[in-house]
């Protein structure tokens, strides 16, 4: 039965989420650290993006960080697939800072009026969309530290 | 190594022209050049291409129209700065002595609403809902706003001078001035930038054909030298189009880089430009482009509009023409519409829209992916 929930479900894209996928609130997200120029970015890599380096390092990134910036779509984002498009305004996107310095783009789940500069959110690991074959696809995005 | 020289530019309108293949858009915009540089199609011998939303072989199916003459044609892809990457190429092919006569080419036809995210981003970003193209620039404002104190109004006033300068520019869409209250009330789109802040794509056509010294001594009678073209791929941080993950690495912005390679070359520096036709995909990263091009300091961009530098009548004006946000943006065209313009500014033929005694122009195209190029054109 558990190995059932496993195949049902993928990463939504290779290299960029801790396995096992489940329990949802363990999985963190991948990055990629540079022994040489220092640079963390999202994601698993050979070479580091920033300075070209092959001296790198794949790491689990904490699971909380801070709003850099943000903004609120008012209009849905461009849509080509044949299921209903599930991301609806206005939605609340933001670049967030994780400790480890790397930056990650990502939708926030919250109302358009708590967004503000430095606002402390967590990762949030869960069913973003379903493939063609029936997967469900795990997707990341952030939602506020509640007090 | 001389420099290279712009003997002849042309344009068509960038518009919507639903009943012309773009082939016959592409066509005009040379034979416009043709003419203003006094040759004809036989003289070229070598072809740069920039397109982005057109299919394969593009400019050959273009300039066939015109004869196929057995030179080489080469298509160009830089996202918006496919034009300058386009002038860079045939600049580096003029520079390099195989060849006198150039054409550098732009031509676009872009489907009507949201473009098919797919050519741009990855499948998972696609179906993350994480491609809307507006939402990078106004992350941008936003923290620009945060750090600097840059203000709605300072973003707004760059629009309302685009659009007022467009008024006066036949090659543009939108000609109708609008008003500081119809812009800061026109939808949201991504807080806080609005409708009217932001660019739409079209299509349209832009060319300019190069010279070697000696073509030039042969063909023209109003040369403008080619003093720089840089093209220069983003290094880590950039907040662009595309991007998912940065890091502040200490980078120095990309555009501060093609721009620094671009003064270097011509042997002038940011004071020295009399006018400038800059990427205002929005009207904030139009202002985010007057630091990077090191027009003023960082942080004091909103400064520079509300003191009126660029507008017309100011010390420094920027986007004659009414930039993008009137002109639209054929993406693999407008970078050589700027160049156009700088042309015509040069020459003194820009009409109503002539700033008095310009010696020196600069374009700068920025597109996705940290794509940047910084020309500048000489009397």
């Amino acid at each position: 039965m558990e190995k059932d929930i496993e195949e049902k479900e993928l990463p939504f894209a290779p290299g960029f989420l801790t396995e096992p996928l489940s329990p949802r609130e363990n999985v963190r997200l991948l990055g990629t650290k540079c022994h040489i120029c220092s640079a963390v970015l999202l994601g698993s890599r050979e070479n580091c993006e920033a300075c070209a380096s092959r001296n790198v390092e794949v790491i689990p990134l904490s699971r909380t960080g801070k709003i850099w910036s943000y903004t609120i779509l008012r209009y849905p984002p461009p849509w080509v697939f044949n299921i209903p498009n599930p991301h609806q305004p206005p939605l609340p996107v933001a670049w967030v800072k994780l400790p480890e310095g790397v930056q990650i783009i990502s939708h926030i789940e919250c109302a358009p009026e708590e967004l503000h500069i430095d606002l402390a959110v967590e990762l949030v690991i869960e069913k973003g969309w379903e493939d063609e074959e029936g997967h469900d696809i795990l997707m990341y995005r952030f939602k506020p530290v509640k007090e | 190594m001389d420099n290279a020289i712009i003997g002849g530019v042309g344009i068509h309108p960038f518009g919507r022209f639903d009943n012309k293949p773009y082939t016959e858009i592409g066509r005009d915009a040379v034979v416009m050049a043709l003419e203003d540089a006094g040759i004809e199609f036989k003289d070229i011998q070598a072809a740069f291409v920039s397109r982005m939303y057109l299919p394969a072989t593009a400019g050959v199916k273009t300039l066939s129209i015109l004869g196929r003459t057995a030179i080489p044609i080469v298509d160009v892809e830089a996202a918006c700065a496919g034009g300058g990457a386009c002038l860079r190429l045939a600049t580096t092919a003029i520079n390099s002595g195989m060849y006198d006569v150039v054409l550098a080419l732009g031509v676009e036809k872009m489907p009507r609403g949201f473009m098919d995210p797919r050519q741009l981003y990855d499948l998972w970003q696609c179906y993350g809902g994480l491609t809307q193209n507006p939402m990078y620039w106004a992350m941008n404002a936003r923290r620009h706003m945060h750090v600097y104190g840059t203000t709605e109004e300072q973003i707004a006033k760059i629009a309302y001078k685009n659009h007022k300068n467009g008024v006066n520019n036949p090659y543009a869409i939108y000609r109708k001035k609008m008003t500081m209250e119809e812009i800061m009330n026109s939808a949201l789109v991504c807080d806080p930038m609005r409708l009217f802040m932001i660019c739409a794509p079209n299509e349209g056509a832009a060319a300019a054909i190069l010279f070697s010294p000696k073509a030039a001594r042969k063909y023209t009678s109003k040369p403008l030298t080619l003093a720089a073209c840089s093209h220069r791929v983003s290094a880590v941080p950039f907040y662009n189009v595309a991007g998912y993950t940065n890091y502040e690495t200490g980078n120095e912005p990309v555009t501060t880089t093609a721009a620094r390679e671009a003064y270097e070359k011509a042997g002038i520096g940011p004071e020295d430009i009399n006018c400038a036709e800059i990427q205002d995909t929005d009207s904030f990263c139009e202002l985010e482009h007057y630091e990077q091009l090191l027009f003023c300091k960082e942080g004091e961009g909103g400064k520079l509009i509300q003191d009126g530098v660029t507008e017309m009548s100011g010390r420094l004006p920027v986007n004659m023409s009414g930039g993008l946000i009137c002109k639209g943006e054929p993406v693999g065209a407008s970078g050589l519409g700027m160049v156009f313009e700088i042309c015509m500014q040069l020459r003194g033929e820009a009409g109503p829209r002539q700033v008095k005694g310009v010696t020196v122009g600069l374009a700068q195209a920025y597109g996705s992916m940290g794509h940047v190029t910084v020309t500048i054109i000489k009397k």
